[in-house]
């Protein structure tokens, strides 16, 4: 009998099967999402043709066309950022779950910054991103000072700033009444006025009919890079991860923890505060007063945890995510389906993926009948 | 939702403002379905299985209320007493239902209880938003579904007295504040007792903490693991949607909105972590929270010189006072050792 480690000759082709293997639970589990998504869609609006007609629109509209797919990395730039700053709390132990009111913190001070100021375009834009990354670590050192110095646990500090946040900003723009601080214009609802820098697009919008994809993706990719460098090349990545893994041992081993609590409290923050500004300086350029407390920031903790919280595994999910949703709102504008069944496919893999172990035994019997010829030598010799 | 005064209290000195009897009113109101959600949290995370879809458990007995209250009263045309029993009956039953689905996961499946807590919250949200839009589409729920009233228990005692002519505490308007609640308040309360006794004076709650423990010792000492974790779990998701109900059958007419729980099933999670995994504890934090909540509403808009404290501003009051307390009570109690863990026979050996 040969173990299948024992198997040199066909090594990269079982690595191949293997990595495919590992990839079946997951493609069962999305499987598995789509077709009860579509019972729901079918049961819902009384037709069985309906559920195959949302999916194939849905995928039009997040990459049917240039447009769409502009649209949709556009959609996926904050879920990026915002993801990336659940990562980096994730793997330090912490539960970050205040990246939305970190972004809004970061969208604001921004905002404030770039209607105030109004220095020539290669400085500014550099400056309002740079402020909306440090607003955003400062809203993130509260709750990691209680943390370290109180032992407060970050999930009720974090949670409970983002509705101070919340309010400031529905305080800042508010259009009703006596002005807010930052309102600006009244025809144009609860926003601020236009900021005085924007990410140039990418690709011009006459090549592509309109699209409007801008530099904060780039700046997106880059930041996963970092992060990615960040966790597996550096010590201090190498100390944050141990902190995040035991605390304990950690301590025992000499790791300053409170020191590297704080600052990936700080690192998460500063992201989610980026994510705010791709926002404000992206396609709309303004602040506006359309976020609700239970956006962005909480789709990114399912992002991270989809990502396996890896920054890669974030950025790919992320833009997943960021289709999805996109195609989602296309669908609704079509007047096909609610945007909302966009949601509940991406819990329901959420679920499913948590269960991977249900489809195990599945698993097993896809990978014997679809791999068995690749792998020879497991016939007893 | 609640009686309200029509006029500022803030003009009053604190306190006459502090005295106020409405406000002691609305904040043991607000406080229920917070504290019912905290006690479902606290129950599940003492056997083991954090339960971080409390919101999501919340919003889908809100959803189901609303529904099956819609269902009875306007297309079987039953009474409004019937409709409303049955709309919590179909509350708890969804969550209950939900959360069931969500242990098999977690305890059958090994799933990460994170990520299958959030996918629950997702999930809920997606669901209800969605099933809100083709159900009810955009006129909501209709103006004349029925809701629970609140309920006058110490009547007899204490007369008619409504809360105009009462503008200070004392012990006649403590007893409005008291005993003059919908009757699901006092479901929490009794939860919330309970629990508490039965988690910490009792032989199923010793087996109970200790599955939250060490569950491979607790199988040792003859303790099954698996099904107290699902009756927590199960228990836990009917004590939510219980919360659900109250959030939309608390008021005449019953009203449900596109994301009604607003976070609340985040903030009975904090409230778990502030009561450190009792519920009596988590109800304290409940009424904390609800407390500044309360002050916020019933305030007014009052203003500091020239500037006006918006309602915006007074918002931030209640997140305001639970990080503060939550900082200034904080004492680096512990979760319960195992919580988060999957158990089962593979573990003991």
């Amino acid at each position: 009998m040969i173990s299948l480690d024992e198997a040199p000759t066909s090594s990269g082709l079982r690595g191949l099967a293997g990595a495919a293997t590992e990839l079946i639970p997951p493609a069962l589990a999305l499987l598995a999402s789509l077709v009860i998504g579509g019972i729901v869609v079918g049961l819902a609006l009384h037709s069985w043709t309906m559920p195959f007609r949302t999916y194939g629109q849905l995928a039009a509209g997040a990459f049917g066309n240039w447009y769409d797919a502009q649209e949709s990395l556009t959609a996926s730039t904050t879920l990026i950022f915002a993801a990336l700053a659940v990562v980096i709390a994730f793997r330090a132990g912490l539960f970050n779950l205040g990246v939305e009111g970190q972004m809004y913190a970061g969208a604001i001070f921004s905002t404030f910054i770039g209607i105030t100021l109004s220095w020539p375009g290669y400085l500014m834009l550099p400056l309002c991103v740079i402020a909306s990354a440090a607003a955003g670590a400062i809203w993130a050192l509260i709750p990691a000072l209680a943390r370290v110095m109180r032992g407060t646990h970050e999930i009720v500090t974090t949670f409970m700033l983002n509705y101070v946040a919340l309010f400031l900003m529905h305080y800042l723009l508010s259009n009703t009444g006596t002005p807010g601080p930052l309102a600006g214009s009244v025809f144009q609802g609860n926003s601020s006025p236009p900021v005085n820098a924007r990410f140039p697009v990418i690709v011009p919008g006459f090549l592509t009919s309109g699209g409007q994809l801008n530099v904060a993706f780039i700046l997106a990719l880059a930041a996963s890079g970092a992060v990615w460098f960040l966790l597996s090349r550096t010590s201090f990545g190498f100390r944050l991860r141990v902190v995040g893994l035991s605390h304990k041992a950690a301590e025992f081993a000499g790791v300053r923890t409170r020191r590297v609590v704080v600052l990936s409290m700080l690192i998460s923050g500063a992201l989610a505060g980026l994510a705010g500004s791709a926002l404000v300086f992206g396609v709309g350029g303004q602040l506006q007063d359309t976020w609700d407390g239970f956006g962005t920031g909480f789709e990114a903790i399912a992002v991270a945890l989809l990502g396996r919280n890896t920054p890669l595994g974030a950025l790919l999910v992320a833009i997943v995510f960021g289709a999805m949703d996109q195609g989602g709102l296309t669908l609704q504008l079509q007047g096909l389906a609610d945007a909302n069944i966009v949601v509940i496919i991406q819990g329901l893999v959420m679920f499913f993926v948590a269960c991977e172990a249900a489809f195990g035994p599945l698993g097993k019997i896809l990978k014997a009948s679809l791999f068995s010829e690749s792998e020879p030598h497991l016939s007893p010799t | 939702m609640i009686e309200s005064l029509g006029v500022s209290i803030w003009n009053a000195g604190i306190f006459e403002v502090l005295g106020h009897p409405l406000l002691w009113f609305t904040t043991v109101s607000l406080a229920a379905p917070l504290a019912l959600a905290a006690t479902g949290g606290a129950l599940s995370e003492r056997t083991g299985i954090v339960n971080i879809g409390l919101e999501g458990l919340m919003l889908v007995g809100a959803f189901f209320s609303a529904l099956v209250d819609e269902l009875v009263f306007q297309s079987l045309h039953w009474n409004a007493a019937w409709a409303a029993l049955l709309a919590i009956v179909g509350g708890v039953g969804a969550a209950a239902t939900l959360a069931a689905i969500f242990a098999a996961g977690a305890i059958q499946f090994r799933a990460n209880q994170i990520i299958a807590g959030m996918a629950l919250n997702v999930l809920a949200l997606g669901l209800t938003s969605f099933l809100f839009a083709s159900v009810f589409g955009l006129t909501g729920t209709s103006g004349n579904l029925p809701g629970i009233p609140n309920i006058h228990i110490a009547a007899f005692a204490l007369g008619p007295v409504h809360f105009g002519s009462l503008s200070r505490l004392s012990w006649l308007s403590l007893g409005y504040v008291l005993f003059q609640q919908n009757p699901i308040v006092y479901v929490a309360v009794a939860a919330a007792v309970v629990f508490q006794v039965v988690l910490f004076r009792t032989t199923i709650g010793l087996r109970l903490r200790s599955s939250g423990e060490n569950p491979a010792a607790a199988e040792a000492s003859g303790v099954s693991v698996a099904p107290l974790r699902y009756l927590a779990v199960i228990a836990s998701g009917a004590l939510c949607g219980l919360g659900g109900c109250m959030l939309v059958l608390n008021q005449s007419p019953a009203i449900f909105t596109d994301n009604i729980t607003q976070g609340r099933g985040f903030i009975a999670l904090a409230a778990v972590i502030i009561g450190r995994w009792t519920p009596l504890g988590a109800f304290g934090a409940c009424l904390i929270f609800a407390f500044g909540e309360a002050l916020s509403q019933d305030i007014g808009q009052p203003s500091i010189g020239s500037f006006q404290l918006t309602s915006y501003l007074l918002g931030m009051l209640p997140y305001l006072i639970a990080v503060t307390c939550a900082v200034g009570l904080s004492s680096r109690s512990r979760s319960p050792a195992a919580a988060g863990h999957a158990a089962g026979r593979d573990d003991l050996v």
